[in-house]
């Protein structure tokens, strides 16, 4: 599968590029836009206003550098529908590759916050993310 | 021969019952020994030979036991036999020796069937052996008899098994018997014989001891004890006669001897007492002559010696008497006229020149008196005179001395004066010269430092045009750093713009590449350019990145530089004006200190004028201080002398006033009248 890489924490992840509408620089939010709970702010894309979710802060517990790496994942709601749902922002997306889908680390989220990186790619379920961020669809 | 008679004369002194005890106690000794050593003698040998015959005994008997433990074959059982023998009381050894011949037909046998020493060789060369040995617990007995192989040996034939020639010695047997137990007894039995014939004799000495008290020696003690009374004087001791022996002739005998000394004693005693009363007459009746009594008389007369000694006496003590009346009334007259002159000259010699002599005459007697009394006038006179002129010299003396002592403490207090102002004029002048050092290090000190500011105000010249070039140098310095930092900005602006496309470039491959992948097999060859575009935006990202980097670095550098020139020639500016102004007071100060040299110089001057004036000083007062003390020495001088005239006034005084005088001036007349 081809993976969009980024990083959270020390952790180096991988999200399946099916599951990325679009990946967008990481411009200057809307504060007032951020209604979702856990965001960070929003961001209107094609007439619609998208929660902003900093992965850094939610899941490795410290907001996120300001880095010309630093990029918003548009994801869908679900595998397939087209439509925009959410804005992942994240550092160090600079690169996709194709990985062997077995060699993932299929973990906990707990395992972002440890300051030494686990050995191999973390397999970043954008479901179970858009999830534990407390995202429901609106 | 000089020890025995040493002995003989010791033994001479001892009592009579002391010797006899001694005779009898050594000649029993003396038989007790003898018998007791023969006995014993005669008891070890009985022990031996008892010792030999037993011990001979065994060996037969052990002998013939083996022989008959050969015929029952159970010779394997000898050791059994030999144990027993060994059990036997005084049993030491008993072992038998196997010769060569039964080694040679049954084997070597035991360890201690073996020959081991000198007796075991020669029993098995077929000698028959007894030998004692003295050990330390006792005799020992030893007897070692060889067996013969003989056709009739005690009732057996021996070559019946044995493979020998008749006569030839088949072993030995050996058996060591100790004669401890024997001996001891002996010697038990020796010790108590000894102790019964000693006991037997103390009992008999005991006995002759109390026969010779009662039978001797009590009689002579008080025979002995009646002479001794006798020769003390008791003329009444008789010896008891108790018994008819020669002790009781003794006693007879004494008693007469003793019965006539008594009677010649008493006429002798007789004759002796009136010889003694006649002689006490005369003799009370000299030394009473002897002492003055010329009145004795002699009483009694006879034809004898004494009587004509009584009758001379009598005669000498009668012209005695009226001799002596003569000379005594002359003397008297004599010493009645030597009294009355005494008495005068005494009271003259204890100081009483007044008496009178009224002893008148033309004898020898008369002319002394005379010469005596002129003597005493003259005296009297003489001792007058001298009382006045002592008193007189005594007032003088004391007034001098009174002013002298005046004078003196007058004197020690100038000197206590002039020791004050002498060690005040030590001090003025010491403190002059220290002032005086104290001046000349500062006039020194003082030169130094217009020395010292005048170099200083000369390198303090150079310094300001250092400074001053330092300062343009500077200036040029941050212009060139100005330009530096607005080309340096260019480029940042260049930098940014690569990497903003760089950015751009990256995100748009990205997205290309995760379209591609959604088109699936389509979009293969679309993904491809995608990821290469991707990989040269990132590499011209890294670049720019870097170069970036740098240029900040070096902005970053360029600004703290231009910021610390500036601060530097800021400091500069303001230190060449600092410089000028102390240039300005070094200056003033150089010219102040130099106007001050000159002053020093004269207060130096009058320093060491001040110096050498107290000096001066110091030395006039010790001179007057030591003509002061001189002065004072010579009053103390002069006031002992005073005192010893003083004292000398008085003990002539002490020594007149002890005569009395009578009026002078009368005396005087006399004096000079006669």
């Amino acid at each position: 599968m081809l993976a969009l890489l980024f990083t959270v924490g020390a952790q180096r992840c991988g999200v399946d590029a099916r599951w990325v509408v679009e990946v967008v620089p990481a411009v200057p939010l809307e504060e007032a836009l951020a209604r979702y709970p856990n965001s960070c702010g929003g961001l209107v894309r094609r007439g619609a206003c998208l929660p902003v979710y900093d992965l850094e802060q939610v899941f490795a517990g410290r907001p996120s550098s300001a880095s010309l790496s630093r990029r918003i994942i548009i994801v869908p709601q679900s595998l397939g529908s087209g439509g925009a749902a959410a804005g992942l922002m994240a550092c160090g997306v600079t690169e996709a590759t194709r990985v062997d889908e077995s060699t993932l680390l299929r973990q906990s989220f707990n395992a972002l916050r440890q300051d030494t990186p686990a050995g191999g790619l973390f397999y970043f379920d954008v479901n179970a993310a858009l999830a534990h961020c407390g995202y429901t669809a609106g | 021969m000089q020890a025995v008679e040493n002995v003989f004369s010791r033994l001479n002194r001892l009592s009579v019952h002391l010797k006899i005890n001694l005779v009898i106690a050594l000649t029993f000794m003396a038989v007790i020994l003898t018998v007791i050593l023969d006995t014993a003698s005669r008891e070890r040998e009985q022990a031996l030979n008892v010792a030999v015959q037993n011990t001979k005994d065994i060996t037969t008997f052990y002998f013939d036991s083996l022989n008959t433990m050969m015929l029952t074959g159970t010779m394997d059982q000898r050791t059994v036999l030999r144990n027993k023998i060994l059990r036997r009381s005084g049993i030491k050894g008993a072992r038998v020796i196997r010769g060569t011949p039964v080694k040679n037909q049954f084997g070597p046998g035991y360890p201690e069937e073996q020959a081991v020493d000198d007796l075991d060789q020669r029993a098995l060369a077929g000698e028959e052996i007894v030998h004692v040995e003295g050990t330390p617990t006792g005799r020992m007995v030893t007897v070692l008899t060889p067996f013969l192989a003989t056709e009739d040996t005690r009732g057996v034939n021996c070559l019946q098994c044995h493979e020998v020639p008749s006569g030839s010695i088949n072993g030995a047997i050996r058996v060591s018997y100790s004669l401890e137990d024997l001996d001891r007894q002996a010697k038990a039995q020796l010790t108590r014989e000894a102790l019964t014939n000693i006991g037997l004799l103390t009992i008999g000495l005991i006995m002759v001891n109390i026969l010779l008290r009662v039978w001797i020696r009590s009689p002579l003690l008080s025979l002995m004890d009646v002479v001794n009374r006798r020769a003390e004087g008791d003329h009444s001791a008789r010896a008891t006669i108790a018994s008819a022996d020669e002790i009781g002739r003794l006693g007879i005998a004494f008693n007469d001897m003793a019965e006539k000394l008594t009677e010649s004693a008493a006429r002798e005693h007789k004759a002796a007492q009136d010889l003694r009363n006649k002689v006490d007459i005369l003799l009370d009746v000299v030394s009473r002559a002897a002492r003055g009594d010329l009145s004795g008389q002699v009483r009694f007369s006879g034809d004898d010696a004494i009587g004509e000694l009584a009758q001379v006496i009598q005669i000498m003590i009668n012209n005695l008497r009226l001799l002596l009346k003569e000379k005594h009334d002359t003397v008297e007259d004599l010493q009645r006229k030597v009294d009355r002159m005494l008495a005068v000259v005494t009271r003259a010699a204890n100081g009483d020149l007044t008496g009178k002599i009224d002893v008148k005459g033309e004898d020898a007697l008369g002319r002394l008196a005379a010469g005596v009394q002129a003597m005493i006038d003259n005296l009297n006179f003489l001792v007058a005179q001298v009382q006045r002129s002592g008193i007189q010299v005594s007032s003088s003396a004391t007034e001098i001395a009174a002013t002298a002592k005046q004078q003196m403490a007058t004197m020690q207090q100038q000197a206590a004066t002039v020791n004050e102002i002498v060690a005040t004029s030590a001090e003025i002048s010491a403190t002059a010269k220290n002032l005086l050092n104290t001046m000349n290090e500062v006039a020194t000190v003082a030169e130094e430092t217009a020395s010292f500011a005048t170099s200083g105000q000369a390198e303090l010249g150079q310094m300001e045009g250092t400074m001053h070039q330092v300062v343009d140098a500077s200036t040029a310095i941050v212009q060139k750093l100005e330009t530096l930092r607005e080309k340096a900005a260019n480029i940042n602006t260049v930098v940014t713009t690569i990497t903003k496309v760089a950015d751009q470039t990256n995100l748009l491959s990205l997205n290309a590449a995760i379209e591609a992948e959604k088109a699936g097999e389509h979009g293969l060859g679309f993904g491809v350019v995608a990821t290469e575009i991707r990989r040269l935006a990132d590499q011209t990202a890294v670049a720019s990145w870097d170069i970036e980097q740098l240029i900040n670095k070096m902005q970053t550098a360029v600004s703290a530089s231009v910021l610390g020139v500036e601060r530097f020639s800021d400091e500069l500016r303001h230190g060449v004006e600092e410089v000028d102004q102390v240039s300005t007071q070094l200056a003033q100060i150089i010219e102040q200190v130099q106007a001050l040299t000159p002053r020093f110089e004269r207060a130096r001057e009058g320093m060491h004028f001040q110096s050498q004036g107290a000096e001066q000083i110091k030395q006039a007062i010790n001179q007057l201080n030591e003509s002061a003390h001189q002065t004072v020495e010579s009053l103390r001088h002069s006031n002992s002398a005073i005192e010893s005239l003083n004292e000398a006034a008085h003990r002539l005084q002490v020594g007149v006033s002890k005569f009395k005088v009578a009026n002078v001036g009368a005396n005087a007349g006399a004096g000079a009248s006669s």
